[in-house]
């Protein structure tokens, strides 16, 4: 009986019993085994990558934010002086938080809106649609620096053409990038410019091609017009996607930081001085790795909050077609 | 329409009429349409052309009051003299080999790593990827100060090594996600044919798969050569010799630089941009198809 | 299917492309120019003998090469050794130091601003100069301006010799002489007029329907300000530097307010838009604050198309004078193998010959920072008069001139916090009162912070 039973058991190799390695690995049989000890070390560079570049570094982060410390000099463990400094001491913390979401607030929702109209503009099925895609998103491709410096001189108060162009029509223009009150406003301009025609119309135009034609038809049916269309079948259609435009589209914008670098280097008047550049400036030319590190952590823990906010709301809003409740 | 005449007459007036009144309504929406999306098309362009307009410019044209549109005699020697100024030639080198090889790097990994969490079933396998696509929410900042600090210890401060380097390992959650993604939408079944062949991991992987994924690889390539082209804080923290400059933090060093005895430097300023665009451009004109399916995939199977 | 076999066989498969790849990526480095320091940045070596080595940091500017220029020449006296030459960004060398220092491959030669000097020395970078001093008559202290050896101390040790001094960014006024003749004025003599007299000129020299101001003048930095804080007789900061004086010192406030009266008053300087590339040499303005660094450039810039003219900044109301040694150091690194054969190079990239080389042959309006080389008859003759009456000002004891560092070294902070609410207060965007505290307390805020 036992020499049947070997015979099938070896002849069918696949029965056989995992080793230790592929035991731990969750498998059942050596077949499994050997899958899953591949499927692992096929994983190890980004493992790897995992631990040197992303955990072991966020965990770094959240020991220096307890020291003060600068390369150079050994560290001084001071507990949690650097984060009561950052809620009380520092000037700049709560107003560089402010102007952030100030400008977030107004990137984001123009930005969703005017990627959605474009990928409606493109989804009219216009005879040159391919050609208008490209030239909408060709400024997307521009790098932040060049962005930076072109629009300062576009935006140049006096010999700039937005402002001669504002001239033609009667108004005074402002001084832009050179004004505390306009400074904000200048990039939120710069920003949509960029970003309006890029990966989020994309995504749109995907998404608005996805619906499916015959919920347009019976909508047709029944005597709806286009704005009813748009805001009974389109939207709801598309939720998905305006989901994920808009998750990742708060996360890039709360992380401002070139545009406001290279144009106006934080000012006129700290009026441009995002979060992401204090954190730059704390941490890299005041040398205060420390304190650095406690106001990204903060800045982490506010982005997760958001975010889980965002997700939650979203059950209420967002339409996967085809997902049982 | 002739069968609707012979029942009912008058109906048909009225059909034809208004038949008439919306097509001269759809002609119009069209004519709209193509307007708006030329009027926005200008919007999009005109800042390119002012860049290369003000690049061609004279020294005196650049500060006259009402701006020219054009310059009066193109200056075209001011491209030549951006490379005197600056050591621009060599900015573009250590941008071109380090988005060489973060690309290869980045699509050389990621698809191993791919192939492993489309394939392979193994414990832990979802909450690894599950943190894999957490790290795609956390903002830079978290990691930069640790990662600096890294590098500083291991000496590659002011060496392009922090620039590629971690890309080798795995290539970013983003390049993981998408790959994976294209994988799972191929049929298993090629898989398992050949592994009764007789083909192990290797074969499968080399010979089958990732001739298959040549779209998604190709989309990779471009986005990880459009994000590195453009990279401006990593360079920026990591590099202080003027000779080690990627084109990013060259640009910004350009801006910066004190007037020779007062010249504006504009026209020379914007040159330098326009050299610096045109190649993502030319690629991105290239790469079109990759580039734009890659960002619908990512959006969509999400 | 012997799955131990084949797993061995596609391992290493597996791992020939793992080290292949990673093989293909270790060539490629190595093949580009640029990586390495010392090599490709323009430096030369010359031949090795077993003198030791010797790393110089230069500046990386055309103004800037007799340092490059002079290592040479002590290199060839010194076959032995072999010096190394690197040019570095002077925006970058602050940081450059703190990576370098912390990974101790600090050149053996560095050259330091006075901006990030102080700090970089409160971090023991630098080597203490005053025993190797001590023995050197070569060096030849005294022939250093005072207000410039003073910026190579830290905590009254000497850890850099200075190699270059300009009084400040608003040290002079330039006139357009054109202008002034046009308005039936003549260039001032040093000696003669104050701010307000000053003022009185500018109102004159506005032309408005011409697009034409009178100046340009604005303390962009905190330490211009104190240039005009030592023309009103008093400080920017208390004595110890822990202390703000902006807006609780009588003398300061009368200074910010003839600052502020030139544009929300007197109308005679632009504000922030109309001041976005003003220019001078194409004579948007009549007088222009201008560094005594520049007049050589300006020179250049201007060339036919104006007369022009420098004079030194205005006294103070009550006829008191004072201006900002602006000064850079060279320095030797704490960490140097041969520490006296670095002195000896120092020596020598600060000497009188070295600062006479960059004067005469490279123009440079900032020579070295040695009496004997402003005050060298060739030089004086060659370059416009105004020279003369800096180094008078040098000389004269009773003019201030130390460059106010905080005394917790924050300077970054301290300038960018200055930069970023003193424009308010001097455009006139905000009321006087306010603009003041703004300006008060934000700096005071960094002053109260420990030592960095």
């Amino acid at each position: 009986m036992a020499a049947i039973t070997e015979s099938s058991a070896i002849s069918y190799g696949g029965a056989k019993e995992p080793g230790l390695l592929g035991r731990l690995a969750g498998a059942k049989t050596a077949l499994q085994a050997n899958e899953a000890i591949w499927g692992y070390i096929l994983l190890t560079p980004w493992i790897v990558g995992l631990l040197i570049f992303w955990i072991g570094p966020i965990l770094a982060s959240a020991y220096f934010s307890v020291l003060e410390y600068d390369v150079l000099s050994p560290s001084k463990f001071i507990g949690l002086e650097n984060y009561i400094r950052a809620f009380t001491g520092d000037k700049q913390f709560w107003p560089s938080f402010g102007r952030t979401f100030y400008y977030s607030i107004v990137v984001v929702p123009l930005g969703l809106f005017g990627s959605l109209a474009l990928a409606i503009l493109l989804n009219q099925k216009l005879k040159a649609t391919n050609f208008f895609r490209t030239i909408f998103f060709l400024p997307h491709l521009t790098p932040a620096v060049a962005l930076a410096l072109l629009w300062v001189w576009l935006l140049h108060p006096t010999v700039g053409p937005v402002n001669t162009a504002l001239g033609w029509i009667g108004i005074d223009g402002p001084g832009w990038l050179t004004s505390k009150d306009w400074a904000i406003p200048a990039l939120i301009l710069i920003s949509l410019w960029s970003g309006v025609g890029g990966n989020g119309m994309l995504i749109f135009l995907a998404g608005l091609q996805g619906v499916p034609q015959e919920l347009y038809e019976a909508a047709e049916i029944d005597g709806a017009g286009s704005w009813s269309k748009f805001r009974n079948v389109t939207l709801p259609m598309i939720s998905p996607t305006l989901l994920f435009n808009l998750i990742l589209g708060i996360i890039g914008a709360l992380k401002v930081f070139t545009l406001a670098f290279v144009a106006t280097n934080g000012g006129p008047s700290f009026a441009t001085w995002f979060y992401a550049l204090h954190i730059y400036r704390q941490s890299f030319e005041y040398f205060r790795m420390g304190y650095g590190s406690a106001l990204a952590w903060i800045f982490v823990i506010v982005l997760m909050a958001f975010t889980y906010i965002q997700l939650t709301l979203s059950r209420r809003w967002v339409y996967y077609a085809g997902e049982k409740d | 329409m002739a069968t609707q005449t012979q029942v009912m007459p008058g109906r048909t007036t009225a059909l034809s009429t208004s038949s008439q009144s919306i097509k001269r309504q759809k002609v119009l929406q069209i004519i709209l349409l193509y307007l708006l999306s030329i009027g926005l098309s200008l919007l999009f362009i005109f800042p390119f052309f002012w860049t290369v307009s003000t690049s061609l410019k004279a020294l005196d044209e650049l500060f006259t009051f009402p701006p020219t549109w054009l310059p009066a005699v193109p200056q075209w020697q001011n491209y030549p003299a951006v490379l005197n100024r600056v050591p621009f030639l060599l900015w573009t080198w250590n941008s071109i080999y380090i988005v060489a090889l973060n690309t290869l790097g980045t699509v050389l990994s990621a698809s191993l790593v791919a192939y492993s969490f489309a394939r392979f079933r193994y414990r832990w396998r979802e909450a690894i990827f599950i943190i894999t696509l957490g790290t795609m929410m956390l903002p830079d900042q978290v990691t930069m100060i640790p990662q600096y600090v890294l590098f500083h210890k291991l000496g590659w401060i002011n060496t392009h090594l922090p620039l590629w380097l971690p890309s080798w390992f795995g290539g970013g959650a983003f390049a993981i996600f998408l790959i994976r993604q294209f994988i799972m939408s191929l049929p298993r079944e090629l898989d398992e044919a050949a592994l009764i062949d007789g083909a192990n991991y290797w074969r499968i992987f080399w010979q089958i798969l990732m001739p298959l994924c040549k779209p998604v690889m190709a989309t990779i390539a471009v986005i990880t050569f459009i994000g590195t082209w453009n990279d401006f804080q990593r360079p920026l923290i990591y590099l202080q010799l003027r000779e080690l400059f990627t084109l990013a933090v060259g640009l910004n060093y350009f801006n910066t630089l004190p007037e020779m005895g007062g010249e504006p430097m504009q026209a020379l300023l914007m040159a330098a941009s326009v050299m610096m665009i045109i190649p993502v451009i030319v690629l991105f004109f290239v790469a079109q198809r990759y580039f734009v399916q890659g960002i619908v995939l990512s959006g969509i199977k999400g | 299917m012997h799955n131990s076999k084949i797993s061995r066989r596609s391992f290493l498969q597996w791992a020939g492309a793992g080290s292949a790849t990673l093989a293909l990526a270790a060539c490629a480095p190595a093949a580009a120019p640029g990586a390495d320091t010392g090599a490709a940045s323009g430096g030369e070596a010359a031949p090795a003998g077993d003198g030791g080595s010797m790393s110089v940091a230069t500046f990386d500017a055309v103004l800037h090469d007799w340092q490059r220029e002079f290592a040479k020449r002590w290199a060839d006296a010194h076959p032995e050794v072999d010096v190394q030459i690197e040019s570095v960004v002077y925006g970058e060398m602050a940081k450059l130091q703190l990576a370098r220092a912390a990974s101790g491959t600090m050149w053996d030669l560095v050259f330091s601003g006075i901006k990030w000097f102080p700090f970089s020395a409160s971090k023991d970078m630098f080597l203490n100069l005053d025993d190797f001093l001590a023995n050197r008559e070569d060096a030849n202290l005294d022939d250093f301006f005072a207000t410039a050896l003073e910026g190579g101390k830290l905590d009254g040790t000497l850890y850099g010799l200075p190699y270059e001094i300009h009084p400040g960014n608003p040290a002079l006024i330039a006139f357009n002489v054109d202008m002034l003749d046009a308005a039936g004025l003549s260039v001032p003599q040093d000696d003669d007029w104050t701010v307000n007299d000053y003022a009185e000129m500018c109102v004159a020299l506005t032309k408005p329907e011409e697009g034409v101001w009178g100046t340009n003048y604005l303390p962009g930095n905190y330490y211009d300000f104190e240039s005009i804080a030592r023309a009103f007789n008093t400080d920017i900061m208390n004595e110890d530097r822990t202390q703000l004086l902006f807006a609780t010192d009588e003398a300061n406030r009368a200074a910010a307010e003839w600052i502020t009266k030139l544009r929300t008053d007197l109308m005679c300087a632009p504000n922030r838009e109309a001041a976005q590339g003003l220019d001078f040499t194409a004579g948007a303005v009549a007088t222009a604050q201008h560094c005594s660094c520049s007049v050589n450039g300006t020179i250049t810039t201007v060339g036919d198309n104006f007369a022009l003219d420098f004079a030194l900044f205005p006294k103070g109301p009550e006829g008191y004078r004072g201006y900002t040694a602006f000064t850079s150091n060279y320095s030797v690194s704490a960490t140097t193998a041969d520490p006296d054969m670095a002195v000896d190079l120092l020596i020598y990239l600060t000497s009188e010959e070295a600062g006479t080389w960059s004067a005469l042959e490279q123009g440079t309006g900032q020579p070295n920072a040695r009496r004997s080389v402003w005050e060298n008859e060739e030089l004086l003759s060659k370059s416009h008069p105004i020279f003369r009456r800096v180094v008078n000002m040098y000389n004269d004891a009773s003019i201030p001139g130390p460059f106010p560092m905080p005394s917790n070294l924050r300077f970054s902070e301290l300038q960018d916090n200055w930069a970023n609410t003193s424009p308010d207060l001097f455009y006139g965007d905000v009321g006087f009162e306010e603009g003041l505290q703004a300006v008060q307390d934000a700096m005071q805020e960094i002053l109260d912070l420990p030592r960095a």
